[in-house]
This record gives C-alpha cells, structure tokens and sequence, in this order.
C-alpha cells in the first residue's frame, strides 16, 4: 500500500515537470505541408455548368514552405447544392502559386495568431466525372490570408479559357478554408 | 418616398445613430449564405447560384444585436437578384469583456428585388449561430456553421439557409 502511494507521488511529479520542458527539446519543428480544403463557389452561366451554389473540397500539399513563389498542387470535387444535379459534379485538380507572404501586423489585434496577406494565382482544370468534358481556368486571389495552421481565401476569381474565342466564363470562389495537418 | 429608398435611408440612420453612440459596438458583416428551398425550382422565392451577404450591425447593451444587410446573387448572373433586410439578434449569453464564445438568435425580414425593382417577395427569417467566436471588445468575430429557416407567405414556401461563415469587423 505504501510502495503504491510512492509512485503514485513520483508519477504527479514527473507530471509537473512536463511543463518545464522547453519546446526546443521535443525535436525540430517540421512545416506544413499538407492538408486539407473546404469552400464555397459559382459560375457564370456561359461556363455552361448547371445554376447552382457548389462546394469544393479535397487535399492539398505545399512541399516548400516558402515566403516567395511558394506553389501547391490541389485535388477534389466541386458539386453542387441546392437544385443538385449529377452534370454539376467535377473533378479538380490544380495548382497555385503564393507570390509573397506579406505580414499584417495591422490584423495582429483581430486574428488568433501572426497573419499574413498572401496574394496568389493559379490555374485547374475541372473534369467531368465521365472525363468526357473539362474546362481549364486560371485564377487570382488578391484576398488570401496565412494565419498559423490556415489559409483563408476571399473571393477569388477565376477565368474560364478556351482555344478560341479564348474567353468561356468566370467563376468565383467566394470563400475558402485551408487547413494544413500535416 | 420610394419603396426603394427606405432601406438606404434605414441604413444612413443606422450609421449615423452607431456614430452618435461614439461607434460602440458597430461593425461590418460579410457571410457566405447557401439557400436550400423546399418547393418547386419554378416556385422558389430565391434563384439558385452563389450568394453572400454584406450589413451594418449594432450591438447596443450586452444582448442584443440590430442588422441591415443586402444579399446578391453573385453567379449565374452577376446581381440579378438581391434581398434586402434587416434582423434582430439576441445574444444569449451576456457580452463581457472576457467573454469570448456565445450563442446567437436573429429574426429577421428579407425583401427581394431584381433588375426592374422590387418583386414584393417578403421573406421572414429566423435564424440560429451556435458557434459565435469574439465579439466587440476583440473587434472581430465570427459565426460558424449558421443555420436559419426562410418562409415565404405569398408562396407559402419554406427555404434552409446556412451560411459557413460569417465575419464581424468591429470599429
């Protein structure tokens, strides 16, 4: 009775001082570099896609980490709710480019952690589910915001191209969150 | 006056009174906001594509919350429709200034208008944010996972609303 009384004294202790480890000490920090995406969109009624609020969502990696001309590969599904129809439904893959990481120490006060404006372009390719069509845009995103573990996108727009006449439609992300996990 | 200009000049009024409260607790709101109806496509009081909503909020007292927004449709047809309205919120829990996390309910009123002006759509709203995070005294917050339920009595048509997120700035 007494031995279990002793360890469970030495147990509380060694409990206590897991604090007083210093970060350093549990191993270099790794960056981020994959995860996953979530977001709302639409699409002009030249892009020939049915009338209809579509949700994106699927993973993404970010094998560099770095502050300037820091690309990613994407891949998910884009469908559509509200008047939900199976021609609506699309495969995406793509690709983006964070141009700089730009702090705003302005929003330190109003986020939970260190922001940064983070302006980017891209370009994807949205394919039917059949494989029997595609459409290929390319996008900005003035309004893009890194904060710790997330990435925020405000209303991103994207252009439709063809060979010709050149210009199909637009689309617009109106908003986009990326989680990184991993 | 010109049914067009009451809410106009409801949302100078607005301004000008926050102004006049020396501006506390008055924010802007952006929010996403998907509409799911529950009748005919030919019926529904609301077109389908991608919509988001932009107001003015208030926040006078520790519980309540006043709101004038405007709700385009942004795609298929840039514009094509919009909603005006306005709500009044409850704030459930009681704004403190350590208070981070509470739980909101809004009734509102949405009325509709399209290129040649007001269609007379009238919608009433009520809606619930279980998750509001911040508030006045952080300068922000934001909702998450807002859930609300549209009726149109001239259609007799019921809509789901649900808006992701919505996003507070604070002056």
């Amino acid at each position: 009775m007494k031995m279990r009384f002793q360890l469970s004294k030495m147990m509380i202790v060694i409990i206590l001082l897991f604090p007083a480890v210093k970060s350093g000490a549990l191993g270099t920090e790794k960056p981020w570099w994959i995860g996953i995406y979530a977001g709302t969109c639409g699409f002009s009624e030249n892009t020939g896609l049915p009338e209809a609020e579509y949700l994106s969502a699927g993973i993404f990696v970010e094998p560099l980490s770095v502050h300037v001309f820091n690309p990613a590969l994407k891949c998910g599904v884009i469908f559509p709710i509200a008047h939900c129809r199976k021609e609506g439904v699309l495969f995406q893959f793509g690709g983006e480019l964070t141009l700089i990481d730009i702090p705003a120490s302005g929003l330190r006060d109003r986020f939970y952690a260190a922001m940064c404006i983070s302006p980017a372009v891209g370009a994807d390719y949205l394919v039917s589910t059949d494989f029997q069509s595609a459409l290929f845009d390319v996008s900005i995103s003035p309004l893009r915001f890194r904060a710790g573990d997330g990435v925020l996108t405000l209303c991103s727009l994207h252009v439709f191209i063809i060979e010709s006449p050149g210009f199909e439609g637009w689309g617009l992300v109106l908003f986009e969150a990326a989680l990184f996990l991993f | 006056m010109k049914t067009d200009m009451i809410l106009p000049c409801c949302l100078v009024l607005l301004c000008l009174s926050a102004a006049g409260a020396g501006a506390d607790g008055f924010g802007f709101t952006f929010s996403t906001d998907t509409f799911i109806p529950f009748c005919q496509a030919d019926t529904s009081p609301v077109l389908p594509g991608l919509h988001t909503r932009t107001g003015v909020s208030w926040l006078p007292g520790d519980h309540l919350e006043i709101e004038i927004f405007h709700i385009p449709q942004l795609t298929p047809r840039f514009y094509s429709q919009i909603f005006y309205g306005f709500s009044v919120g409850w704030w459930l829990f009681q704004r403190k200034t350590t208070s981070c996390f509470n739980v909101t309910i809004d009734a509102g009123v949405l009325f509709s208008s399209d290129l040649s002006g007001f269609s007379h759509t009238k919608l009433l709203c009520l809606q619930l944010s279980p998750i509001v995070l911040g508030g006045p005294h952080y300068s922000f917050s934001d909702r998450l996972l807002t859930v609300g339920i549209l009726f149109d009595p001239d259609r007799q048509c019921l809509v789901f609303e649900m808006q992701f997120l919505s996003i507070t700035l604070f002056l």
